[in-house]
């Protein structure tokens, strides 16, 4: 509950980019996903009710506790900053997450509601927290992200993934076969690259292009007019466009003609002075298997 | 025969007629008694003023040239028919309550207090009076503080993860007593702006507990002091004083970041206060034994009722 309160204030702050935020939180916590896009959850109990709730508990009168409302804006937050706070030496680490309070509330019994296991779940929390706790049991909580909003943080998560893995190794291969006719989009066609092996040029990996919008129409129109044979969407293409390909590890693979797997490959650049005598040797990547024999 | 009251509230602020003497006026006085160095406290332009020792070297430091006196905790001043003292109040080093005596009968005035011990400024003694002013900045039962290592935890994790990040974190707290209590209790070296360096070199040479700082100069840049954490006061991210140390994270420590709409207001609040939360005030209000409390700062009017409605005779400074 600490991250959903800290997620949710930072989604309201000015000046945020809010894709971003939903991104990092997203990846902490995604089953939450259903919470924030809503519906919202059914109301529990009216506010008035457990403010109620709360004048009785702590014996303030009910003026007191409007004055605190017109301080915060906000009856929610009043009532969760009036229950005093939790009495735990180590509250940040004891608090209840999101699932455990949802599975509480799912587990209350049926009809009208006792204030005991609520204002019990309330005072395990924070402040912040403690709010949130308040909306969702008073069906106060609003669901703060929209389907753009989502779209948005969506498209930016597989752009990061993308991103994440930053290669560690580098060679130079060559393209034997390319995909044209998916629709691979702004990644490009997916080629086939070999490197030598006892002269003879073996397939290691495959990799969209990911080249700049001009390079890969060039490299599309290249691979049309040039293609040898096809079967499916796939052309064999003469040996001649060479490339900087870059990758994380090598796994061996013995359903692989090569031997290995590259783990995370990217296309790193087009090598147009570069020509098939430049590709490196299966040997410089079986060097790279762990535990090499 | 005696008809004033022993303190009474004018327009320059509270007075004592038989020791003609004004408690932290707000206009020009001839002879001021001061509780605390903050400016809203110990102004400038009055004729004479009366402090604690320990509170002296910052009064003078930021009125200049006055004519000060310093008085230790506990002892006692004669003044008119009147007997002054000054009792620790926990605000912030060197700060007091103000006894005055006469004839048998007590008034304390709080100025501002805290009754948790945040181990730079002398601890809050309550002082028992009659007659009790007492400050009420934060006088609503929605201030209730948490123990300060929490939140102390709290901005060295925020601190810690804006480093990883590669960011530095200034964090915005007044420049006397919130900005050393941060120094005295995060884990160092810490950064900090010239104007709270002063205040915390002055304090240091005093003999408070202040761990080294460094101050940051122009030669002091994200590249010499990568993931530093820098305290600054509050003008200094309004003025554009830390836009160099961009990419930066910025958050304000103060009591006031106990409601959500002032915390969105400037990125990240830390509830850190120097003044008592609601549970202080009516603790410290019961240990004065007084049967009349007035009330001064912030919630008067709801704190004042609140009194009245567990059986004190309660007013508002006016």
């Amino acid at each position: 509950m600490i991250r959903l309160a800290a997620f949710l204030a930072a989604l309201d702050r000015p000046e945020q980019d809010r894709a971003r935020v939903l991104t990092a939180y997203l990846r902490e916590a995604p089953d939450a996903l259903p919470l924030l896009t809503g519906p919202a959850p059914r109301r529990l109990i009216p506010l008035a009710a457990l403010r109620d709730w709360i004048a009785t508990e702590t014996g303030l009168p009910e003026w007191l506790i409007d004055a605190s409302r017109r301080a915060t804006g906000d009856l929610a937050e009043a009532l969760a900053l009036i229950l005093p706070p939790s009495g735990s030496p180590e509250p940040d680490l004891a608090e209840p997450d999101l699932a455990e309070v949802l599975a509480d509330l799912a587990a209350l019994p049926p009809g009208p509601l006792s204030k005991t296991p609520i204002l019990a779940m309330a005072r395990r929390l924070s402040p912040e927290p403690r709010t949130v706790y308040f909306r969702l049991v008073t069906g106060t909580f609003r669901p703060p992200v929209t389907a753009a909003l989502l779209a948005q943080a969506r498209s930016l998560m597989s752009a990061e993934v993308r991103v994440q893995a930053p290669p560690l190794h580098h060679i130079i291969a060559v393209m034997i076969y390319a995909e044209t006719t998916l629709a691979s989009g702004a990644r490009g066609p997916e080629i086939t690259l070999a490197v030598w092996n006892d002269g003879i040029l073996i397939p290691i990996t495959r990799a969209h292009a990911n080249l700049p919008v001009q390079e890969t129409a060039d490299l599309m129109a290249w691979v049309r007019s040039n293609a040898t044979r096809r079967f499916g969407p796939q052309r064999a293409v003469p040996p001649q466009r060479v490339f900087h390909i870059g990758f994380t590890a090598v796994t061996a693979n013995r359903r692989r003609k090569s031997g290995l797997t590259l783990s995370d490959p990217q296309i790193l650049g087009w090598l147009p002075d570069s020509t098939a005598s430049d590709a490196a040797d299966l040997a410089s990547l079986t060097a790279l298997l762990p535990n090499t024999a | 025969m005696r008809h004033e009251p022993v303190l009474t509230f004018t327009a320059a602020g509270i007075y004592c007629p038989d020791g003609d003497f004004h408690i932290d006026p707000v206009l020009a006085v001839p002879r001021a008694v001061i509780t605390h160095g903050h400016s809203d406290h110990s102004r400038r332009g009055h004729e004479s003023y009366l402090c604690t020792t320990a509170a002296l070297p910052v009064i003078s430091h930021r009125l200049g040239k006055i004519a000060a006196e310093g008085i230790g905790y506990g002892e006692h001043r004669q003044i008119g028919n009147t007997r002054v003292s000054f009792h620790p109040a926990g605000h912030v080093p060197g700060s007091a309550q103000i006894r005055v005596e006469r004839g048998g009968e007590v008034w304390v005035v709080s100025g501002d207090y805290k009754t948790e011990a945040d181990g730079l400024a002398e601890p809050f003694v309550p002082v028992r009076c009659h007659s009790f002013v007492t400050e009420c900045t934060f006088g609503l039962p929605i201030y209730q503080w948490q123990p300060q290592t929490r939140i102390m935890n709290q901005i060295a994790d925020w601190w810690a993860s804006n480093a990883a990040a590669g960011m530095t974190s200034i964090l915005s707290a007044y420049s006397f007593g919130k900005a050393q209590r941060l120094v005295a209790s995060l884990p160092g070296p810490i950064l900090t702006h010239p104007v709270v360096t002063d205040v915390t070199d002055i304090l240091r040479a005093q003999g408070y507990p202040l761990p080294p700082t460094i101050r940051v100069t122009p030669q002091v840049t994200p590249h010499s002091h990568p993931g530093a954490l820098i305290i600054a006061p509050p003008n200094a991210l309004s003025s554009g004083w830390a836009d160099r140390f961009a990419p930066h994270a910025t958050a304000f420590a103060s009591g006031w970041m106990a409601i959500a709409a002032r915390r969105k207001a400037v990125g990240r609040g830390f509830v850190l206060s120097d003044h008592a939360d609601w549970l202080g005030l009516n603790m410290a209000v019961r240990a004065t034994g007084a049967a009349r409390v007035f009330a001064t700062h912030g919630s008067t009017a709801a704190f004042s009722a609140w009194l009245q409605s567990t059986g004190l005779q309660a007013g508002i400074v006016a």
